[in-house]
């Protein structure tokens, strides 16, 4: 594991705008700062249950009209007088979502989710923070592709993973162990995880992945 | 649009000097197997048919609409064919 004075920096947002990518953990957000109050979270257990309630029960993964995950953004900001906009970004690839936007649009892709409820932890005071991996398959250990999730310590002492894609229904808390360890269909291989503070990585698996995705792109 | 053009520069330059992976980061915005991976995750969850369901009813809609615009299509034919005769 190693962690970096210098988080990297998130060049896809919404409108291709530049931050950091432990931004996109909000925890000054007036709208977040209401949200997570309005839980009414009476200790810390509490705080992890009810944040992935309103992470999956009010939020919505984007499908297409075919059913698949929209991961497609399409942006028109300000409308010019000969009918032309400002701003058209007009990529395919998916923007990352702020907390506060996706409060807003009410939908959103893993990492949208993932950094609304950690956002909501975090203002909560709950040790928690969102981690990027691989998901695989735990039979052939085949790549499916990538994936967010949220890491949270309960009052035990223990992590569990939140998985905050399942709507509408709340998953169970999953013991991490369980999860890394291929105890379910499917394996979550952590690479990357942040909070609004801090930036760790494993540079094992960051260079593993990064090989495996040149390929895919090439 | 010069000083825009600048800031768009700005913005590259800072992610190519800065603190790497940004391939992982770029993994997130759904560029691979993101339906095969959300699947899998939903299948593991024992949701998979809440969206099999969804996508069941998006595809009927659309059916719906696309029948819509057709028999629009058809409607505005006839009328334009009418008013070409009474003339």
């Amino acid at each position: 594991m190693s962690s970096s004075k210098e988080p990297p920096v998130v060049s896809f947002a919404l409108l291709g705008e530049t931050y950091y990518v432990t931004d996109f953990i909000q925890v000054t957000n007036p709208h977040l700062k209401a949200i997570a109050e309005k839980l009414g979270a009476e200790n810390n257990d509490d705080a992890i249950l009810r944040a992935l309630q309103v992470t999956c029960g009010e939020l919505l993964y984007p499908i297409n009209w075919k059913g698949s995950p929209a991961t497609e953004r399409h942006v028109k900001v300000f409308k010019w007088w000969d009918g032309f906009y400002l701003t058209d970004e007009g990529e395919k690839k998916y923007g990352w979502l702020l907390p506060n936007q996706i409060a807003v649009t009410r939908k959103g892709i893993c990492i949208d989710s993932a950094c609304f409820c950690t956002t909501l932890l975090r203002i909560l005071k709950v040790d928690a923070y969102v981690v990027l991996g691989a998901i695989l398959d735990a039979k052939t250990k085949k790549v499916l592709g990538f994936h967010a999730w949220v890491v949270a310590k309960r009052s035990d002492g223990k992590d569990y993973l939140l998985e905050t894609t399942i709507h509408p229904v709340t998953p169970p808390l999953i013991p991490v162990e369980d999860a890394y360890e291929g105890r379910l269909k499917i394996i979550y291989d952590p690479i990357i995880w942040f909070s609004e503070a801090e930036y760790h990585e494993d540079p094992k698996r960051v260079e593993k992945y990064e090989r495996i995705l040149e390929q895919h792109i090439a | 649009m010069r000083t825009r053009r600048e800031w768009r520069n700005m913005s590259e330059s800072l992610s190519s000097t800065s603190h790497k992976p940004s391939l992982i980061l770029e993994a997130m915005t759904g560029s691979m197997s993101e339906l095969k991976k959300q699947k899998a995750i939903w299948d593991s969850f024992g949701t998979l048919e809440f969206y099999e369901k969804q996508k069941k009813e998006q595809e009927d809609l659309m059916n719906q609409l696309k029948k819509a615009r057709a028999k629009k299509a058809v409607q505005k034919r006839v009328l334009k064919r009418i008013r070409e005769r009474a003339k």
